[in-house]
């Protein structure tokens, strides 16, 4: 199939578009950071998340197409987050894309953002061999699945409270590093040694993950020893991560048997987590995949390229916002 | 002759209509089917279906841009700019409360309030001077402030969502169809690249 699909991604505070061809080759790419807006409340405020995105949409639109030359008559289709994401910042997305899917006569699909997670691999020639176990780590979600092939998933497990990503910026927060938390925490434990035993949340317990009881425990920490240094805290909380998330990865390589074990989402850039992952893969002989950073991140190409998939399997094109989708829903 | 559609929704409830020349040939709130719909792209199908009119008919867009309901008017203004920008049409931006006061205005001042978040009030006064109306005054303010300014005035016809003691209930939140279509037609027409943008709530 030739063409390109025109991605939008705006679930949460990001206003993301792309283009992709059915490669995953990013002819151009846009994305238009809301972290100045945010940045005073300590996290996403949503009703101006949604106003910003009104804002910078079209012109977003606009300057991508210029950049690659393409005219509405290149797209194959559009593709746009459906869920999950902010309602507010969803509706946006979806109504825009919706009337330019009209005034342009081109097809719009409502596209499963954690789809979008999972397809990254696959941008700027990446490959996936299937099947796979996958693991989405970051701000906004943390989940492991089995993938079968490129479209059938199964998931096993999701968090009941923090995302891993969460609760780096919170403990971040704590210990003053400032924000993006999770670069900051990951610096400060590389000078630091994990003396504090930590708590490891659902280690041993299946496929979910809880997080909010690791941060008020290092709350608790900082309060009862002010004498632990910032490194060592963090080297600490990082430990407790890293043996959480590679304990699930580990039983799910052990048990679904998978070619290869996919990393992506934000805390993906963790050098440690990178580190330990390559670990796990070695130990079961599977290939360890890690998109780059900058597909990491929420990101409108990684719609995408899952757009593709909607459009060759014949989805009915559905535009109602999804803002609590599963991952096992397209 | 040329389409001018019509998008409302600042009062909760989308409608959409089409008017050809100066007269209003499809209002979605008189269809039963789209009773309730927030599908902006089912309610302009249907409306060019019935009408037989062609998307490249469409000359202008006018939306209202609140105050009001703040996810539904957003909504709607992103699909007015994004279908102005797929098809390089102007979007003209009418204010709800100048929509509310026109629809209203007789002989006497038309004051309107409109709920935000507590404790504020969305509140405007419409003067229809010489058959001539305009917004006299507009103010995000809380519920207090604007009915402290209503005593001051002597009569006046109430629009909105809010009930005032003492006065009639409001004539209506919504503004018809046939008075958008002529504030949409007697307003200078914009460039094609202009957009809607809604009129916002300061937050706190
Ligand atoms: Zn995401």
């Amino acid at each position: 199939m030739s063409g390109l699909i025109l991605g939008i991604e705006t679930s949460c505070d990001d206003t993301s578009v792309a283009l992709v061809d059915r490669s995953g080759h990013v002819a151009a790419i846009k994305t238009v950071s809301q972290f100045e807006i945010h940045e005073a409340f300590g996290g996403v405020y949503p009703e101006l998340a949604s106003r910003a995105h009104l804002e910078a949409i079209l012109p977003t639109v606009e300057s991508v197409m210029a950049e690659a030359s393409v005219t509405p008559k290149d797209l194959t289709a559009i593709g746009v987050t459906r869920g999950p994401g902010l309602i507010g910042s969803l509706l946006v997305g979806l109504a825009s894309a919706e009337a330019l899917s009209m005034g342009w006569g081109v097809p719009a699909y409502g596209v499963n953002h954690l789809r979008g997670h999972i397809r990254s691999v696959e941008l700027e020639s990446g490959r996936t061999e299937f099947p796979a176990v996958i693991m989405l780590v970051s701000g906004g979600h943390t989940l492991i699945a089995e993938l079968k092939d490129a479209w059938s998933y199964r998931l096993l497990g999701t968090t009941r409270d923090d995302s891993v990503g969460e609760s780096y910026d919170k403990v971040a927060r704590m210990l003053d590093l400032g924000m993006p938390g999770g670069p900051a925490i990951d610096r400060a434990a590389k000078l630091g040694t994990p003396v504090l035993r930590l708590p490891r949340p659902m280690k041993n317990e299946g496929y979910e993950f809880s997080f909010s009881g690791l941060k008020s425990s290092v709350a608790r920490h900082i309060e009862q020893h002010p004498e632990v240094s910032i490194e060592d805290m963090s080297a600490s909380f990082v430990a407790a991560c890293v043996d959480v998330l590679t304990a699930k990865a580990d039983r799910a390589l052990a048990e679904c048997k998978p070619r290869s074990l996919v990393i992506v989402g934000g805390v993906a850039a963790s050098p440690q987590i990178r580190e330990a992952m390559g670990k796990v893969a070695e130990k079961h002989a599977v290939e360890l995949c890690l998109p780059p950073m900058k597909w990491a991140t929420d990101n409108a190409a990684m719609i995408a390229m899952a757009t593709w998939d909607y459009v060759e399997r014949g989805l009915q094109p559905d535009l109602m916002p999804k803002p609590n989708l599963s991952l096992e829903t397209p | 002759m040329t389409v001018t559609l019509l998008i409302q929704a600042s009062n909760g409830v989308p409608s959409l209509g089409l008017g050809r020349g100066d007269a209003i040939v499809f209002d979605s709130a008189e269809v039963e089917a789209l009773s309730g719909s927030r599908d902006y792209r089912l309610m302009l199908e249907t409306g060019l279906g019935t009408t037989g009119a062609d998307l490249s008919d469409i000359t202008r867009i006018a939306c209202d841009i609140g105050p009001g309901g703040l996810g539904v008017t957003r909504t709607a203004a992103a699909f007015a700019n994004a279908l102005g920008f797929a098809r390089r049409i102007p979007v003209l931006a009418l204010p709800a409360f100048e929509l509310l006061g026109a629809e209203v205005a007789r002989d006497k001042p038309v004051a309107i309030l409109r709920r935000a978040a507590r404790p504020h009030v969305h509140f405007g006064v419409y003067a229809n001077e010489s058959g001539r109306g305009k917004l006299a005054l507009y103010e995000h303010c809380t519920e207090q402030s604007a009915l402290d300014q209503l005593s001051d005035l002597e009569d006046y016809d109430l629009a909105g969502n809010i009930e005032v003691a003492g006065h009639a209930t409001p004539v209506t939140n919504k503004a018809t169809m046939t008075c958008m279509l002529r504030l949409a037609l007697t307003a200078p027409l914009p460039g094609l690249d202009a957009r809607a943008w809604p009129i916002v709530e300061v937050l706190e």
